[in-house]
């Protein structure tokens, strides 16, 4: 009895707070928001506002093997803990972002150089612009108005993006990649799907290997390259783990079943 | 045993008053959204999920444009409006919905000028004239017991209603996957029968991407864990019954299999 209050005490406490809680649904993030990473490790305690990272902006320009593996970006927000001193002294963002390198005809700005004081927040601000309501440089619904459309995400097909040409992801930067022979690209294999009915998976390594070549994935993510050594469901996945660490969040979301779940039925199946 | 069942009674019971008997059925699925309107001084927007429901799957709205499930969630700006996004995807002037013209959200006026096109929305508080007269329209539709009193299931069976899945510009057709079978959800308590699951009869709105994986992971029978209190509290099934879908309190609806003694 006893027991029963309480739980109905809980009940009553909780109704509040159901955004918080499992089994809801939030809102779909809009096109110019989704893959945007806000970075708080120090920023605040500094005084300065978090940054906040548009993916879609860098994703057009350069590959993914660049940053998360030339530059040793992490693959989960804040857990790269980049330092102001770690930029000016030419690592994560100050590897590109140094007031030297060109990207096109543009000099790039550089991020948190040494002599950067309180005289220069605009420049700050640049990349510090959580709640500020700053203008970019680059405004989404332009730069994005002659890419393939796709469903969810960015709204953008990547994947026919890069294949079409319209971006051309840069995969070296001179005086921190090192070139090397590339490998031979791995054939498209099948995924069996558990439950019943479902179409199974066509993983298509060629298309996985234009932005991440072979060592974003392996082997931190997935350790063996023999098919069936790594073991994952969609729970795995969906708490952000193996296809879970690009897919819904920065490469296109899990909501896009059959974008993964490609393979015709055979005749067996479908009964 | 008996204490606690009778207390999950009344539970539900003290749900059933909120959420059934104190709200007429026009206004049942009513939404008011209130995160800028006032500050921008203007009346909170009154949206009606009856009159969207009979036109457009859940689907659409709730993935194609992507608004959250929980009111005032979504964050709505005249903004994001204007740009195109969630209200302004539809009503942007342009589009036509069964041969008319959607009028458009937020259009940028000075302020003042305008306001009986504000007022369409923003009328919460306000005696706007509505377009579309709820009871003319729920005359002619199958009857339920409680929620809207329309038996929304069976006017979409029978054709009554045709909810659009699809928007130019934003859906993407997809083949679509099998319907999953009908599936037993067991129930702890005694005196009440199994619940029959029905994929086909969900899918026909959601699609699969509605509930999958967000509000249940895996589409693994058993692997998502749920009670009563959670769905009462807008949790699981409880995102859409008892705010838009069928009432909680109707029982009888998903309770389906007979007690066994």
């Amino acid at each position: 009895m006893k027991r029963t209050l309480l739980l109905f005490l809980f009940a009553c406490l909780c109704a509040g707070q159901a955004a918080a809680e499992p089994g809801t649904k939030k809102r779909i993030p809009l096109p110019y928001d989704y893959g945007n990473v806000v970075i708080n490790n120090y920023s605040e305690k500094n005084g300065l506002a978090p940054v906040e990272f548009g993916h879609w902006l860098h994703r057009s320009k350069f590959t993914c093997r660049l940053c998360h593996v030339d530059l040793a970006f992490a693959m989960k927000a804040g857990s790269t803990g980049i330092k102001a001193s770690d930029n000016a002294n030419g690592y994560y963002c100050g590897a590109c972002h140094n007031g030297q390198t060109t990207f096109g005809a543009a000099k790039l700005f550089p991020a948190c150089s040494k002599t950067n004081g309180s005289g220069d927040r605009k420049r700050c601000e640049r990349c510090h612009s959580v709640g500020k309501n700053v203008k970019r440089e680059y405004d989404f619904a332009s730069f994005t108005a002659k890419f393939p459309k796709e469903r969810l995400g960015n709204g953008i097909s990547w994947e026919k993006a890069e294949i079409e040409g319209t971006v051309k992801p840069v995969d070296y930067l001179e005086g921190i990649s090192i070139k090397r022979k590339p490998l031979a690209v791995q054939k498209d294999f099948d995924l069996h799907a558990q439950a019943g009915g479902m179409p199974d998976i066509i993983f298509s390594h060629q298309k996985h290997t234009a932005w991440n070549g072979c060592e974003l994935c392996h082997p931190d993510i997935f350790i063996g390259v023999k098919k069936g050594t790594t073991k994952y469901s969609m729970v795995d996945i969906y708490e952000g783990k193996y296809c879970g660490v690009c897919h819904s969040t920065v490469a296109f979301p899990m909501l896009d079943c059959q974008r993964c779940h490609a393979k015709p039925l055979g005749v067996a199946q479908t009964l | 045993m008996k204490t606690r069942a009778i207390i999950v009674l009344l539970f539900i019971c003290a749900g059933a008053a909120q959420a059934w008997d104190r709200v007429p059925p026009e206004e049942y699925g009513r939404v008011i959204i209130r995160n800028h309107s006032e500050s921008a001084g203007l009346a909170p927007v009154v949206f009606d999920h009856w009159v969207h429901r009979s036109r457009f799957t859940c689907r659409l709205c709730h993935i194609d444009i992507g608004f959250a499930m929980n009111g005032g969630a979504t964050d709505i700006t005249a903004t994001t409006n204007r740009q195109g996004y969630y209200c302004g995807a539809c009503h942007n002037g342009k589009r036509t919905c069964g041969g008319r013209k959607i009028f458009s959200a937020c259009t940028e006026v000075a302020p003042g000028t305008d306001t009986a096109a504000c007022e369409r929305c923003h009328s919460f508080g306000r005696k706007t004239a509505r377009d579309r007269d709820f009871f003319a329209f729920a005359e002619k539709l199958p009857k339920a017991a409680s929620g809207n009193k329309i038996d929304w299931e069976e006017a979409e069976a029978k054709g009554f209603i045709r909810p659009v899945d699809f928007l130019e510009g934003l859906s993407m057709a997809r083949t679509s996957l099998n319907a999953q079978n009908d599936f037993t959800v067991q129930v702890k308590a005694s005196w009440i029968g199994e619940v029959i699951f029905s994929h086909k009869k969900h899918a026909v709105w959601n699609g699969c991407e509605v509930c999958h994986p967000e509000i249940f992971a895996s589409a693994k029978k058993g692997s998502t864990q749920y009670t009563m209190f959670e769905i009462a509290d807008g949790q699981y099934c409880g995102v859409c019954h008892d705010k838009v879908a069928f009432p909680i309190p109707s029982c009888r609806r998903c309770h389906i299999k007979p007690v066994t003694p």
